[in-house]
């Protein structure tokens, strides 16, 4: 009974969402791995169907327990998780200069995309329980250590974007602990120092791509050709794009990374304006949703918990598809629930899992 | 409250990118896909085969035969190392050459790049056969011009050159393209725009690193159009050995039609020299000799005739009333004027003589005192209405115009006066005079055709339609005097004492004008002009050896030669 209602409650719309970007995604992957396929024999599609099956599973166990069990065992994911990133650094596999993924067995695994969940969580838990702490500097320093640890191990790696992302993401939830305005003042004025400080700490391909980002025309055949030919294949498909199977600069390999980074390149090129824009509207519907589930949970915990989820979400969808347009430096964020990467779309449906698991218990709800 | 703000922030920043993205697909799009359709589609160039060059039997002078080239398609190469290996043992060249040929002439993976040229039709057939074994190695048969009699026709067809950088900009609209040959001299560079063809071309369609990924338009190109010209290969090669190597050059002309049968300059050039890419030294070879083989001797070359020149004197005193044929001078060997001695060749002296005589012994000191009495003002007019100082306008590229010196010339140019003893040497041809052998062959072929003038010429048919050639232009002249000047040289070559005796051929009466033109330091221009048969004249020849001796001993030895073989050939 009481689990017939536990699911009536749950949300519809976000959850037929979802199941559409995940199908748009494979469609999508589908083409744009087509010519890779041909010439190798192996897929990227029945790899990222097989973490999609992985992926129900988790969200779908997500769903049923209640969070609040999540919450209480949130320090040990979190250590285990931090464990796993001090893991990538000894014994991680190197791909294009990083060392950001884990290999067991057949799977290749990223530690760095499952610690954004769970730095949330832990974040969530911290700040709920210290809902009613004065607002001093003092207090703020757990939280900063919470989302330090597994930032400075993930630019260790190195992976600027991934770090990166956990600010706004922290941001956010400090926000809605209501983190005072004056303090805000502050933390934006020494951010606004640490920059120059930040740059010297770069690595060098990291300068180049910020370099290109202000001026794509500046090494078009070198670190400005992904965005230069991501912007052709945007731009070429027009109101209602070359059709599936069709893109040139997709099925031609002119676009690199076209199934993880700039997924959205393809569907802008071979699904036109319409198809690009919709997949937008539909990631605002997400967002909408999401941060309504937040702000009707019963708890801080679930309105944490939600809001730091749903920006993870929605900064993925801005920065990525800002990158694929060249309004964004590169970093290397992907798409959520679309583009290829295992861990990744584990990672999203984990999060739009604890996203529904909180609506599900709403009052009124539950 | 809080949380709406939030959701505010990134529902702007998404209407933000919809807005970005209606602004790249929507407004800039149609040039983002210009530049789609740029990345992947690129043209391949067909170049079109060149039209032959024909004798006027249609023997080919120049045409393009089939060469095996072995050259490497990058895209489709699996094994480098291996693949050179193999190839160097079935080619017998080191496998390090054709690595470093490779790298100098690679341009795009699907883009043939040739590393060993002109190979054995056997052996380019056993790579064919054995290809599959070889990913990425291609027999190419390649069209290369060939040029059958060498050196020989060097001077009438001329040489190919690839296009020039700067002339590029005047071609393009004509269809030519970087890396397209064109003439550069001779037939080859008149005719260019017959024999060049239309190229034509491949779109293909291209991925990321350039593989060729599929085919989308074929514009075949098209052969060029033959062209046949007047030559006799056989003649002019014939002439061409006649002259030995040594300075000169040979023409003979169908008198009606002012065909040129040989045109000879020597020493020539092989033209398949300057196509092979592995005869670069010999072009050079060409650039450098003193001999100057690219020079045409038979048009460019501007030179004193001598006696071949009283012709023009004589034709000149008789339409002047001022002598006759009976006009007889004595000849004592020298001719004193103004206190310097005029020397007669013959030092004993010829005693009295004729017109006719005179021409037929060529004695210099008739002509200085008929000359006199004609004056150089009539010579010089006379030398123009036969066609000199003017070029004859052939159609052989770079002809040069020639000398006619007058006293006006002299007073503008020299800012000198005349002397009278410029007038004896204009007489007998000497001084300021200058000449081409073509212009002589003009002349020789104005009294042979009795005062009509044919328009020497090279091409006969292009693709097989004939060329429409005016018929000889009549100039009105005076009958009687040619006709004596005519009997002048049939006593040249026929008359025991006659200077042109050795282009004596028994079956075929001709007759001539031999010349011998001091000219500088060295021994003198020997010259030689007539046309046989003396009755009814059909074929003009003009022989003209630079620095090769008298008149009569070497250019009409020549001539003899020449005549022979006309009469073999039954001209």
């Amino acid at each position: 009974m009481r689990r017939r209602r536990l699911w009536q409650g749950m949300d519809r719309l976000l959850f037929w969402v979802v199941v559409l970007l995940v199908l748009i995604g494979l469609a999508v992957l589908y083409s744009a791995s087509y010519q890779r396929a041909l010439a190798t024999g192996t897929s990227y599609l029945t790899k990222q169907l097989a973490w999609l099956g992985l992926g129900l599973c988790a969200a779908a166990l997500l769903m049923v327990v209640d969070y609040h069990r999540w919450l209480e065992g949130a320090y040990l994911y979190y250590g285990a998780n931090l464990a796993l990133l001090a893991a990538v650094l000894v014994a991680g596999e190197t791909r294009g200069g990083a060392q950001r993924w884990l290999a067991a067995g057949p799977f290749v695994f990223q530690p760095s995309e499952l610690a954004k969940i769970s730095t949330i969580l832990v974040l969530a838990r911290w700040l709920g329980e210290h809902r009613d702490a004065p607002r001093r500097w003092r207090a703020l320093v757990p939280p900063a250590l919470i989302v330090g640890f597994p930032m400075a191990l993930i630019l260790k790696e190195p992976n600027l974007g991934t770090a990166l992302i956990f600010l706004p993401v922290v941001a956010s939830m400090l926000w809605v602990w209501r983190l005072p305005s004056r303090m805000w003042w502050w933390l934006a004025g020494s951010a606004a120092l640490a920059a120059p400080l930040g740059w010297g700490l770069l690595h060098d391909y990291q300068r180049s791509r910020l370099l290109v980002f202000v001026n794509p025309n500046l090494d078009p055949l070198g670190a400005g050709y992904t965005v230069l030919q991501s912007k052709i294949a945007v731009g070429s498909g027009l109101l209602w794009g070359r059709g599936w199977f069709a893109g040139t600069q997709n099925q031609l390999n002119f676009l690199p990374e076209r199934h993880t980074d700039f997924i959205f390149s393809v569907i802008g090129e071979e699904w036109g304006f319409l198809g690009a824009a919709g997949v937008l509207v539909l990631y605002a519907l997400l967002l909408h949703r999401g941060f309504r589930i937040a702000a009707e949970s019963r708890d801080p915990f679930g309105t944490l918990l939600a809001t730091g989820l749903t920006t993870l979400i929605g900064c993925h969808v801005i920065v990525n598809v800002g990158m694929t347009l060249g309004l964004m430096p590169v970093v290397g964020l992907p798409l959520p629930l679309i583009s290829y990467g295992g861990s990744w779309l584990l990672a999203c449906l984990a999060a739009v899992g604890m996203i529904l698991s909180v609506g599900m218990r709403r009052p009124g709800f539950g | 409250m809080r949380l709406a703000w939030v959701e505010r922030l990134f529902l702007l920043a998404l209407a933000g990118l919809v807005g970005a993205l209606g602004i790249f697909q929507l407004i800039i799009g149609p040039s983002y896909r210009r530049m789609a359709e740029r990345n992947r589609i690129r043209l391949i160039p067909l170049p079109a085969v060149r039209g032959s060059i024909l004798d006027r039997h249609g023997a080919p002078l120049a045409d393009d035969h089939l060469s095996f080239d072995v050259a490497i398609m990058p895209q489709e190469v699996e094994d480098f190392p291996a693949l050179w290996d193999a190839l160097s043992r079935q080619i017998g060249v080191p496998p390090a050459r054709l690595q470093q040929t490779y790298r100098r002439q690679y341009a795009a993976p699907f883009a043939p790049v040739v590393v060993a040229r002109d190979l054995e039709p056997s052996l380019a057939m056993a790579l064919e056969e054995r290809r599959i074994e070889w990913p990425g190695l291609v027999v190419l048969p390649t069209p290369r011009r060939r040029y059958p009699l060498g050196a020989a026709e060097g001077a009438v067809v001329g040489y190919l050159g690839l296009v020039d950088p700067q002339a590029l900009r005047m071609l393009k609209p004509y269809g030519y393209t970087l890396r397209d040959w064109v003439g550069k001299s001779g037939v080859e560079r008149l005719y260019d725009a017959a024999l060049h063809g239309t190229n034509g071309g491949v779109q293909v369609e291209v991925d990321h690193k350039g593989r060729l990924v599929r085919q989308i338009g074929l514009k075949p190109p098209v052969r060029g159009k033959d062209i046949t010209v007047t030559v006799d290969a056989a003649l002019q090669q014939h002439s061409y050995r006649l002259l030995d190597g040594r300075r000169g050059a040979v023409l003979i002309m169908a008198l009606e039609t002012g065909e040129l049968l040989a045109a000879v300059s020597s020493p020539g050039f092989d033209p398949e020299a300057f196509v092979d890419p592995d005869r670069d030294e010999a072009v050079e070879r060409y650039l450098a000799d003193e001999d100057r083989p690219l020079f045409n001797r038979a048009v460019a070359g501007a030179v004193p005739p001598g006696s071949v020149f009283k012709l023009v004197t004589a034709y000149a005193g008789l339409v002047s009333r001022k002598a006759s044929t009976t006009t007889t001078y004595v000849c004592p060997g020298h001719f004193l004027l103004g206190g310097i001695t005029f020397d007669c060749w013959f030092s004993a002296g010829h005693g009295p003589q004729t017109l006719v005589e005179a021409l037929a012994h060529s004695c210099n000191v008739f002509f200085y005192q008929w000359g006199l009495r004609v004056g150089p003002e009539g010579i010089a007019a006379t030398a123009r209405q036969f066609g000199f100082g003017q070029p004859s306008r052939v159609d052989w590229p770079g002809e040069a115009a020639g000398l006619v010196p007058d006293p006006l010339w002299k007073r503008l140019h020299r800012h000198q006066k005349w002397y009278r003893g410029e007038t004896a040497n204009l007489a007998i041809g000497q001084g300021s005079l200058l000449v081409t052998p073509m212009q002589v062959l003009r002349m020789t072929a104005l009294v042979a055709l009795d005062g009509r003038a044919p328009q020497p010429h090279l091409l006969k048919a292009i693709e097989n339609h004939p060329v429409g050639v005016p018929p000889p232009t009549t100039l009105s002249m005076d009958r009687q005097a040619l006709a004596a000047i005519r009997s002048g040289m049939e006593a040249v070559v026929a008359s025991e004492r006659g200077t042109g005796r050795l282009a004596y051929v028994a079956g075929l009466p001709a007759a001539g004008k031999t010349g011998t033109a001091q000219a500088g330091a060295g021994p003198s221009h020997a010259w030689f002009c007539g046309y046989a048969p003396a009755a009814r004249p059909r074929v003009a020849v003009v022989v003209f050896v630079e620095h090769g001796g008298t008149g009569g001993e070497v250019a009409a030895g020549l001539a003899g030669q020449l005549f022979e073989a006309l009469l073999v050939k039954g001209v």
